[in-house]
């Protein structure tokens, strides 16, 4: 009889363990419901954009990539006190790598990532991407200096057989195959190992590989160490935009606050290009914001990362997630699509030739919706209906 | 009167028969209760995939990783190697860091808790070295010695190290004084008493300690091939999650399980052609 009690005991607590594992189904995030934003348009008036504020406090947690300026807004616009005058407080979770982001999603109700990310993502969790937040440039590719490749770029025969450090299945990857690609090569062509951004650089300066495949801040830090930039994802004509992603079960409790944290993301997009002195003061929070977070980032190096931001201003969101056109790869004909849709097609065929993803995964992204423009849509009757110019 | 119940009508060459039939039988049992017990974890991890109690989403079933695996003999996609070349570049990397901890951390241990001057000497070093993370060599290692099978050998090496060389320490200074002492009085030298009593008494925590190796050995590798690679069961592991595949993911936890295992098994059988003699 002890036995069996111990059996069912040992059993149960199998059960128990392995079942604790799993992945709950997501809580509600945060108690407060959201409240519809007043229609009284004299508040409207007293906020910066003509936003109208909400009449309770309303939190909003945000998954923050730390070190690349696709995030940066949110934080820029914390600063203003954007959000605070729409009674909205902002929560963040800081990453530094999208698929973690995706990992950890039950900790954030909107969040920030790169391309890979959001593919990530979107496979792997069902996110969908709700805003394009950069369009990003500096994935660049290194040589060393005095070398055949870094004097002639151009021909193919420096290029055969180098060794290349990049963090493979991601965008750097994509910039390496469009410049291979230029020359008539293709990856066969060079020895890749895989390795992540910081410790490539590392890895390179101690002198080992060719080639070196990079972005953001360790681009410029690879730059300034004396190492010849050959091509970036800017000259390659390589879009590589950055999101912004949700979940379901967050668009259908908190719409009107995303909706509005998305709005209020692409206009202070605007207010950074609006003068040399926002461009600075965004450019020293930026600063600031690396220091804290402990991203070694020069002053020099800040001015440079901002200086090649490419954020949607609000009429390019719009735009982007509005204008539906036929799919330019011509494989999916089930409707026409939107603008970031295609925008991320262009990266996402890259890792399906690649055989990273899968032609499945493609059409179920589309198929299911998973690039939304419903938060574009909100945005857009927001301003319409309270009549702001974009 | 059952005649196996009276030794002294039960005959040498039945007693013997009795004995190896009751181990025959124990070992029997417990080879069904390990399969029993394996076969059963699979069947309830597959029931909560089946029945969806765990979203397929964050944990993949048993079925699914065996017919990923089947997938992964001969399709190189979403990593960029086929299963066969993830182990082979793995083992490399494992057993030669793995090795190398033998090598170096095993006569140390032994030197270290044989000859007291030599322990003063090293254990300050080793006590220092001891507690840094395997993990926190990696930015130095890359300075010292790039990014190749070295550098990942040597993070390897770290995990492994310690264990050989503690358990050699210690089982050596566990060497029974009488044994030393009677060595002594039949005129043996120091080095001889220290490599036919000493060696020998410290062979089974000795083992022990390489069997921890091996296993602080797998943990390792997926670090070691964070560090840089472009094959390999932790890189497998890497671009599971670069692209949000839970499945490749567990299948390169499993197959590192199972390797582990198998490696195990083998030292077992090492030790036991070794130590057959302390069995007796």
């Amino acid at each position: 009889m002890k036995k069996w009690i111990s059996f069912i005991l040992v059993f149960t607590m199998l059960l128990m363990l392995v079942t604790a594992c799993g992945q709950q189904t997501p809580v509600p995030t945060t108690a407060a419901p959201t409240t519809a934003p007043t229609e009284a348009p004299t508040e409207a008036e007293t906020t910066t954009f003509g936003l109208t504020p909400f009449t309770e406090k309303q939190t909003l947690r945000v998954g923050f990539f730390t070190g690349s300026p696709l995030s940066y807004p949110f934080l820029f616009a914390d600063k203003l006190g954007y959000f605070e005058e729409l009674n909205i407080e902002l929560v963040y979770e800081p990453f530094t790598n999208g698929p973690a982001m995706m990992e950890s999603n039950a900790a954030w109700d909107i969040a920030s990532c790169g391309l890979g990310g959001l593919a990530n993502g979107m496979r792997g969790y069902d996110v969908r991407v709700i805003s394009i937040t950069d369009y990003e440039e500096n994935l660049a590719l290194f040589a060393r200096p005095g070398t055949p490749l870094a004097e002639d770029p151009k021909n193919p025969e420096n290029w055969k057989g180098t060794e290349w450090i990049y963090p493979a299945g991601t965008t750097a990857q994509a910039t390496l195959v469009s410049a291979l690609g230029e020359v008539g090569l293709s990856l066969s062509d060079v020895t890749s190992i895989n390795m992540d951004v910081a410790n490539a650089l590392t890895g390179y300066k101690g002198g080992t590989g060719d080639g070196l495949g990079v972005w953001n801040v360790i681009a410029f830090a690879a730059e300034d160490a004396g190492f010849v930039r050959i091509g970036d994802a800017g000259s390659l004509g390589f879009v590589a935009p950055c999101g912004t992603v949700t979940k379901e079960s967050v668009l259908d409790e908190k719409m009107d606050l995303v909706a509005t944290a998305v709005a209020v993301f692409h206009f202070t997009v605007e207010w950074i290009y609006e003068s040399d002195a926002n461009m600075e003061q965004a450019t020293e929070w930026f600063l600031e914001d690396c220091e804290n977070e402990g991203i070694l980032v020069t002053p020099d190096i800040a001015v440079r990362v901002m200086d090649w931001y490419r954020g949607p201003t609000m009429s390019e969101y719009l735009e982007i997630f509005t204008q539906e056109s036929p799919d330019t790869a011509g494989i999916y004909t089930k409707r026409n699509l939107i603008q970031a849709e295609k925008d991320i097609l262009v990266g996402l065929d890259f890792f399906i030739s690649q055989g990273n993803y899968k032609p499945e995964d493609r059409e179920r992204f589309l198929d299911e919706g998973l690039i939304d423009p419903s938060v574009a849509l909100k945005v857009k009757q927001m301003l319409d209906d309270l009549g702001i110019d974009y | 009167m059952d005649n196996r119940l009276n030794p002294s009508i039960v005959s040498d060459a039945e007693r013997i028969a009795l004995v190896q039939n009751q181990i025959r039988r124990t070992q029997y049992q417990n080879t069904m209760l390990s399969i029993i017990g394996v076969l059963g974890f699979l069947m309830i991890w597959q029931f909560l995939g089946t029945t969806s109690l765990i979203d397929n989403r964050y944990l993949s079933t048993p079925l699914r990783i065996i017919n990923l695996f089947m997938v992964k003999l001969t399709d190189p996609n979403p990593d960029g190697a086929v299963i066969g070349v993830n182990v082979m570049s793995s083992l490399t990397i494992a057993l030669a860091g793995f090795g190398l901890a033998i090598i170096i951390g095993v006569p140390l241990g032994l030197f270290m808790g044989w000859y007291k001057g030599f322990d003063s000497f090293m254990r300050p070093l080793f006590e220092i070295i001891r507690p840094i993370p395997p993990v926190s060599w990696i930015p130095l290692t890359i300075v010292w010695l790039g990014i190749g099978l070295k550098a990942k050998a040597l993070i390897v090496f770290f995990a492994a190290f310690v264990p050989c060389l503690i358990n050699s320490y210690t089982g050596i200074r566990q060497t029974n004084e009488v044994l030393k002492n009677v060595a002594k009085t039949c005129g043996a030298s120091n080095f001889t008493i220290f490599w036919k009593v000493g060696i020998p008494s410290s062979l089974t925590l000795m083992f022990a300690g390489i069997k921890v190796a091996i296993g602080n050995a797998w943990a390792t590798l997926v670090a070691a091939e964070m560090l840089a690679s472009s094959s390999g069961l932790g890189y497998m592991i890497l671009m599971g999650r670069q692209f949000g595949r839970v499945d490749l993911v567990i299948l390169g936890i499993v197959v590192i399980g199972v390797i582990g295992t198998i490696i195990t098994q083998l030292i077992d059988i090492v030790e036991n052609k070794v130590l057959g003699w302390k069995k007796l």
